[in-house]
């Protein structure tokens, strides 16, 4: 799975999990620019994100991402190698 | 000559500088000065006095997993003594929290009728589920479908952890310690007074300079001061992790209501009109 198909896949979850309507998820997005994604959503999203992917994200780094490429690259680095639960 | 304090935060923030204002030990060696981190800073505040900000003797400020400070604390001087305390939070209990789209603000309703949303209810009126039934279908729904708890509940507490780690006051443990018996929050982001006491407790102390321990922390049992709301909660959630706060009596104060699960899941599906004190 490229990081392209990566960043697609996780706008699909994140615009099911807010139900924030059809809103365009690209790597430079930011919680800020989709409506619903504050922090009160985000441990949702990323539980979401956890179950669509299989991968466990490391907690340490949860909460420090600015934008969803920094998402997806952690993404990206679970899928190839230690973070997968399935 | 009182020293004086600028208190940075949310709502719980406000709750605070209030209460420490009540303490006769505050009020007589400080000035507090509520500096809020939403909405619009009023003209008159003290804020945009020209020296103001360099007689701060202390800063007050809420930590969150992404706190942002404002501008002004660049201008803080360096004397200028900062404590931080954790933001709270429950996101534990209300997994399905989201925003819902129905609800904007009403002259009765400044936040809107439900402003805290439930994307369970919204997926079953999306499925057609009438509002009539959807109490009795949300109740039904295995969550484990969609949210592996524990996990969830593994982040939740992280997240609580890092905040205390970021903070100079730390609550995590007793959220951690007491969530099961103790009603500590009414909705996702409002926690009882008896939480708020704890971190007025150590809001004190730093002020004081005194241990917690010889400071008077008084509990008034699970009242929630912020806000007019209390949420219900799955009752997958109550049983899962234990919750035995949540009593199957529980009614929940919803504006001038007070209101059963159901009522509350009837009331919020059909997106019914509360009674308002607004």
């Amino acid at each position: 799975m490229t990081n392209d198909d990566i960043c697609l896949r996780m706008g699909h979850v994140i615009r099911e999990t807010l139900k924030c309507g059809p809103v365009v998820v690209t790597r430079a997005t930011q919680a800020g620019d989709v409506r619903g994604w504050d922090s009160l959503s985000h441990t949702m999203i990323l539980l979401q994100i956890e179950n669509s992917f299989g991968v466990r994200l490391p907690i340490e780094r949860m909460y420090e991402m600015k934008n969803v490429g920094e998402l997806v690259d952690v993404v990206a680095h679970q899928l190839a190698g230690k973070g997968r639960t399935t | 000559m009182k020293q004086t304090v600028l208190l940075y935060g949310n709502c719980q923030g406000a709750w605070l500088s209030k209460t420490l204002n009540r303490d006769p030990r505050v009020q007589s060696e400080f000035d507090m000065v509520f500096l809020p981190s939403y909405g619009e800073i009023p003209a008159d505040h003290p804020i945009h006095r020209p020296n103001f900000l360099s007689t701060c003797s202390w800063f007050l400020f809420q930590v969150s997993s992404d706190t942002k400070l404002p501008a002004c604390y660049r201008s803080l001087p360096k004397t200028c003594r900062k404590i931080g305390f954790p933001l709270l939070s429950m996101k534990l209990f209300w997994p399905l929290h989201t925003l819902d789209p129905r609800n904007n603000p009403e002259p009765s309703y400044p936040l809107g009728r439900y402003p805290y949303g439930d994307r369970l209810v919204l997926r079953l009126l999306e499925q057609g589920t009438a509002p009539r039934d959807v109490a009795t279908r949300y109740c039904e729904t295995n969550l484990r479908q969609f949210i592996d708890l524990d996990r969830y509940a593994e982040i939740c507490f992280a997240e609580l952890q890092l905040i205390d780690r970021k903070a100079d006051i730390a609550l995590a443990p007793v959220i951690e310690r007491g969530f099961r018996t103790n009603r500590f929050f009414g909705t996702i982001n409002h926690p009882s007074v008896e939480l708020l006491t704890e971190l007025t407790a150590g809001l004190l102390s730093a002020l004081l300079d005194v241990t917690p321990l010889t400071v008077t922390s008084r509990s008034d049992g699970y009242r929630f001061d912020i806000g007019d709301l209390e949420i219900p909660l799955h009752p997958q959630i109550i049983q899962h992790f234990g919750l035995t706060w949540a009593t199957p009596e529980i009614r929940y104060r919803y504006l001038l209501e007070s209101l059963t699960t159901a009522e509350y899941l009837h009331a919020y599906a059909s997106f019914r009109p509360v009674l308002s004190p607004y």
